[in-house]
């Protein structure tokens, strides 16, 4: 039995042998080859090369942003936190010993007297590292100060990231420990990289203080040391524009041109490079995917350069350029190279000059853009209150320029400017929001800006003849005095209507000049809310036009929306919904751009862009184009229509009784808005309701005063030379909170124009004689 | 039956001065298969160590004729007389294995490495009283075991497995899993080949059979995912690679890497970019793949089959219950210690902390083998007794039901 049953165990261990070895068998011949591959693989050691990123240019071919090579002087953290100091006090204090005594002297000592050496020799080590940081004040010319600050916040910094990694391996370790896990390797102790790297101190070194630093440098090579850098330089951070104040209104023209300094008209714009990469890009673009793969423009470090908001984001993959590498296979020798791809250039449409003199006419300095008294007006010569205190300052407000034949965008500005919203007082600032890029991102109700889209809709839907006339009645409901007014209908202006005033229907051409609220009452009834709804969407309002600027989060916790706006239109079932619930006065406010709307200043500027093309949709971009773009959709506008409306917004502007016609002053005299010689301009006024403005001026939180009754002012046209009679650039304006729109916006609109001339967009040779 | 049982831990199978006298040293016997398959491994093994840390090769040698003196001495005296140390060597090792989880214990002395507190410091090494427990272990069941059918009854059958659990909780706690799990196979062999009763044994593997899976809720998550990580990779699934599996995914790589032919010098380079850890320790199996590809691996299984087959043998020629016993044994603790550290180089068993015997650095693990290989050549050498021609461990068919 025993016998037996020992021949058993010695063939079952024999069987377990066997089993053992099919699976070493597998291993090495079925799956040798490529096991060896991979075991070789790993045998290549690569080294990136750096890329540089694409410039951005505007239209004109001027740099915007580009990548410089510059030297920073760079210290090592302990040099900034004073440890270096006491390690060199304690080689002082062991070459003291040994000169003195041998090397059996210095070992001899104990702990307490290598202490006591150490601390007699530290006052000589701190005055080294003094004269150390003396030499690069003296070198760079960097207020000592200023040092002393920016290397608080180096200490500060790293200490909160030392803290940080500190709780988080306690945590690990904890972890560990409870899971009892003791085959895992337990976490890394003692400094962090940050407390042992070097951090840049002064950046952008002049060339001879670059010389003389780096020979300091090498005196000191593990206190500090020069180093190569790459930055983002924006030539155009900085403008000065001359504003000519002979064509202001009357109350603040002067005989005269003023120089304003513009910073950074272009800033929100291009945005920022950043120099960490989060989670989420390395998820988005791995330099080296899950399953091995290599891509060389994607992000491998957490300090690598990438774009953050701006252009410099939404073109991050083009502008990024592909880092080179050279790989190196230990065993065999072999050396592969791939050269650094640079960036791509990106050609903006935007124009620079035209850019900056636009941001100019925002400056507080001008007088445009802040409350002024012809905004609220005069009733019998007595000033009407202002809808914002003087002391309010800049007013925000944005520009949108658009060519009509290519859809670029050719300058986009937001006010207030960052700079502009650092001088605030703290109550105003906190309302200022300069990190909104208005053009696409503001989303504003249209007001009456919408009715020449309206008609054209209506004419296009088949729901209105193009020269049908319709009656202003003064209220659109006959039953219903105080809803869906003509704004005309008011008892300042003695409860008139435009059919009054004219002894008969209208005609598009006066609805649109006047402005009257029951013409287009009555075309979105025509309508209905699912058609109007359906041709508001193809003039472009509720959506995004993907010019780039995309939707995207701030940092890794906020989650803020930044950039390209859609706006709000409801779903046309959602506003059936509303009608059968009884509500009859919603659906018809669409015809008058109130209700459930709200678009950017770039949709508003677009949609006009169709109306001036027949029809013809081109989505706007903010990259060069380099001639004609094909449509991407045709609106069947009937021509007639078109031409209509056109003569409507001419007349808007040029027809004493049109509402962007004239600024009526104190005095009760008019002056014109828009009357400048040689060009054309077809424009729109309107004037929507804008939400309360919440003011905390002793800053504890909770709002103290709220101003209502607030409105923002529209003006949106397009613009092109008399001669021709084309429309070329379609312009919106808001101004916000500023009131009535021809009023507020209506001189921002001719600065515009003006500008337009002044880069040479627009010829002003006169018209020539019919 | 009572003939048979009337034996006793004093006066065991007439262990007098006088016949041990009698008995005549058997020179000619298989235990020296397993010595020549040790040597050779322990040669192979200190070559492998060179390939990746030529210094420790050194330390290697040393520890090697330290084994091979310890190999000595345990094959010196007659094994029966060591018997009367059993209880001895076990308390002492049970001792031992408490003292290194008693928290009092100053740290110079059992100095916690990630947490696992097996070692004693000793100053000039490292005492790892696991490895010391093996021996101890196999020595003490043998001599339970060898009082003829106590054993085939339920309760006798029971008592050594309630026993071993003593050793086995200790050093799970300290913890090393991977050496608490050779005691109970071990055990089991020593039942088998001492006639335990087949229904009864067949209940173990059946308890073993439901236990096991059944046991995996019970796991700790660490120990989870290593099992996952196991089965993914035997599926030839390789998403744990780059954590929980990175080892044994690595050590299989560099085995494949070997091929037939082994990649000779440039092993060490690859195993040092690769990256491996342990591979002088419980990878070296990998190293030895890689080194000296298919051939190297088999010609390391077979040693191991070898010296295995060379202590069975030994139990073979054996008619002392005591020898057999302490044979299968220690045949069976190192292949279980084989066949666990290179299932888990080669995938197919989850990695623990697992010596390969005599290929491993390290000098607990190498002096232990090297005892044991002592005491089987100890066991082979000595004739049985001519006056006691008893048959030991065979039993009537009829009770094998």
């Amino acid at each position: 039995m025993f016998h037996r049953r020992l021949l058993l165990l010695g063939a079952g261990f024999l069987a377990v042998l066997v089993v053992l070895s099919s699976q070493l068998v597998r291993l090495s011949v079925v799956e040798g080859a490529e096991r060896l591959d991979e075991a070789m693989r790993r045998l290549d050691r690569a080294e990136f090369l750096p890329t540089v990123r694409g410039s951005i240019l505007d239209r004109r071919g001027r740099v915007l942003a580009e990548d410089r090579a510059h030297r920073d002087l760079a210290a090592n953290f302990e040099f900034i936190s004073g440890v270096w100091a006491v390690r060199e006090a304690g080689d002082a204090a062991r070459r003291r010993a040994i000169s003195q005594g041998g090397r059996a002297a210095w070992a001899a000592l104990d702990g307490e007297a290598r202490q006591a050496a150490i601390l007699a020799e530290l006052p000589e080590a701190d005055a080294e590292a003094d004269r150390i940081w003396d030499a690069i004040v003296a070198a760079t010319g960097v207020d000592r100060r200023e040092l002393e600050s920016r290397l608080d916040a180096i200490r500060a910094g790293v200490h909160r990231k030392a803290l940080a990694v500190s709780d988080r391996r306690v945590a690990i370790e904890a972890e560990r420990l409870a899971a009892g896990d003791v085959d895992r390797p337990p976490p890394p102790q003692g400094p962090i990289r940050e407390q042992k790297a070097f951090h840049v101190v002064v950046e952008d070194l002049d060339p001879l203080a670059s010389i003389e630093l780096e020979r300091l440098a090498e005196a000191h090579p593990e206190a500090i040391e020069v180093r190569h850098a790459i930055g983002r330089e924006h030539p155009w951070a900085a403008a000065a524009v001359a504003v000519d104040r002979r064509s202001l209104p009357s109350p603040i023209r002067r005989d005269d041109s003023i120089e304003i300094e513009v910073a950074d008209p272009l800033g929100l714009l291009l945005g920022s490079v950043g120099e960490e990469v989060w989670a989420e890009d390395l998820a988005r673009r791995p330099l080296r995917a899950a399953d091995g793969s290599l891509d060389l423009g994607g992000y491998a470090r957490a300090d690598e350069r990438i774009g953050r908001s701006g252009v410099e984001a939404a073109f991050e993959d083009r502008l990024r350029g592909r880092r080179g590498l050279v790989r190196r296979n230990l065993q065999s020798g072999e050396i592969e190279r791939i050269d650094a791809t640079r960036g791509e250039d990106l050609e903006l449409s935007i124009d620079a000059a035209l850019q900056a003199r636009l941001a100019a006419v925002f400056d507080p300095g001008v007088g445009l853009a802040v409350p002024q008294q012809w905004h609220a007006g005069w009733t019998r010569g007595e000033p009407n209150p202002l809808a914002l205190p003087r002391e309010w300052g800049s007013l925000g407000g944005a520009v949108v320029v658009l060519d009509v034949r290519t859809g670029e965008i050719l300058a986009a500005v937001s006010a207030p400017g960052e700079a502009q919203a650092d001088a605030m007082p703290p109550w105003r600032r906190d309302v200022a929001s300069p990190l909104v890029m208005r053009p696409f991102e503001g989303v504003y109700p249209p007001g009456s800006i919408l009715k020449p889209i309206v008609y054209a809709s209506a004419v296009a839907a088949g729901a209105h003849p193009a020269d049908g006339a319709i009656e202003c009645t003064g209220h659109f409901f006959p039953n219903l005095e105080n809803v869906a007014r003509c704004w005309i209908y008011r008892e300042r202006f003695g409860l008139t209507t435009h059919t009054a005033q004219l002894g008969g229907p209208l005609g598009i051409e006066e609805a649109i000049a006047r402005s009257c609220n029951i013409y287009f009452y009555e075309l979105a009834r025509r309508l209905g809310p699912a058609r109007t709804i359906e041709w508001l969407r193809r003039f472009g309002l509720d959506r995004r036009f993907g010019i780039g600027l995309g939707w995207r989060t701030d940092a890794a916790g906020d989650s803020r929306p930044r950039g390209e706006h859609a706006g709000f239109l409801p779903e046309p079932e959602e506003l059936a919904a509303t009608v059968r619930g009884g509500d009859r006065v919603t659906p018809v406010l669409l015809g008058i751009g109130q209700g459930p709307v709200a678009w950017t200043p770039l949709q508003a500027a677009n949609a006009y862009a169709i109306l001036a093309r027949g029809g013809d949709v081109l989505e706007p971009t903010l990259l060069r184009t380099r001639g004609e773009r094909v449509a991407s959709e045709r609106l069947e506008i009937p021509r007639d229509a078109v031409l209509r409306s056109l003569e409507g917004l001419r007349r808007a502007v040029a027809d004493p009784v049109g509402t962007g016609h004239h600024l009526t002053l104190a005095d009760g005299t008019r002056e014109p808005l828009l009357e400048i010689p040689g060009i054309r301009v077809w424009g729109k006024t309107g004037t929507a309701q804008a939400p309360p403005v919440r003011i905390d001026r002793d800053g504890d939180g909770t709002a103290d005063e709220s101003i209502g009754d607030l409105e923002h002012a529209w003006f949106v046209g397009l613009v092109g030379e008399a001669r021709t009679g084309e429309p070329r650039y379609a312009i919106a304006t808001i101004l916000e909170h500023a009131g009535s729109g021809g009023r507020a916006a209506g001189p921002l609109a001719a600065a515009v124009v003006r500008a337009l001339v002044a880069e040479g967009y627009l010829d002003a040779t006169p018209e020539p004689a019919p | 039956m009572s003939s048979l049982g009337a034996l006793t831990w004093d006066a065991g199978d007439g262990v007098e001065a006088g016949s041990l006298r009698r008995s005549r040293l058997r020179w000619l016997n298989p235990a020296w298969l397993m010595v020549l398959a040790g040597l050779a491994l322990t040669a192979f093994g200190i070559l492998a160590i060179a390939t990746t840390e030529p210094e420790l090769a050194s330390r290697q040698a040393a520890y090697a004729v330290v084994g091979l003196l310890a190999g000595a001495i345990a094959a010196w005296p007659d094994y029966r007389r060591l018997r009367r140390f059993t209880p001895l060597l076990a308390g002492g090792c049970l001792f031992l294995l408490v003292f290194v989880l008693v928290p009092a214990v100053p740290e110079w002395l059992v100095r916690p490495r990630n947490g696992a507190r097996r070692w004693i410091n000793l100053g000039f090494t490292d005492l790892q009283p696991s490895e010391l427990a093996k021996v101890a272990y196999v020595l003490a069941a043998a001599a339970w075991l060898r009082i003829d059918g106590e054993h085939r009854r339920l309760l006798g059958f029971a008592k050594p497995f309630l026993l071993t659990l003593v050793p086995v909780g200790l050093i799970l706690l300290e913890p090393d899993l991977g050496t608490s799990l050779l005691f109970m196979p071990t055990l089991f062999a020593l039942l088998w080949t001492s006639g335990a009763r087949k229904r009864h044994l067949a209940a173990v593997v059946l308890a073993a059979v439901v236990a096991v899976p059944a046991s995996y809720p019970l796991l700790k998550p660490h120990q989870k995912a290593r099992v996952d990580a196991l089965l993914a990779q035997i599926e030839g699934d390789r998403r744990y690679e780059q954590d929980i599996g990175y080892q044994s995914a690595r050590a299989m790589d560099l085995v494949g890497a070997g091929g037939v032919e082994g990649r000779g010098e440039e092993a060490a380079m690859l195993i040092r970019h690769n990256h491996l850890p342990e591979s002088h320790n419980d990878m070296v199996f990998a190293v030895i793949a890689c080194r000296w590809g298919l051939w190297g691996g088999a010609v390391t299984m077979g040693l191991l089959g070898v010296a295995v087959i060379g202590a069975l043998g030994a139990a073979w020629v054996s008619r002392d219950a005591y020898g057999r016993l302490l044979a299968v044994g220690i045949a069976t603790m190192l292949a279980g210690q084989a066949v666990v550290n290179i299932a888990m180089t080669i995938g197919l068993a989850p990695v623990t902390g697992m010596t390969l015997p005599f290929v491993s650095f390290g000098g607990s693990s190498l002096v232990t083998t090297w005892a044991m290989v002592g005491l089987v050549v100890n066991v082979a050498l000595r004739r049985p007794p001519s006056l006691a021609p008893r048959r030991i461990f065979e039993f009537p068919a009829e009770e094998e039901r």
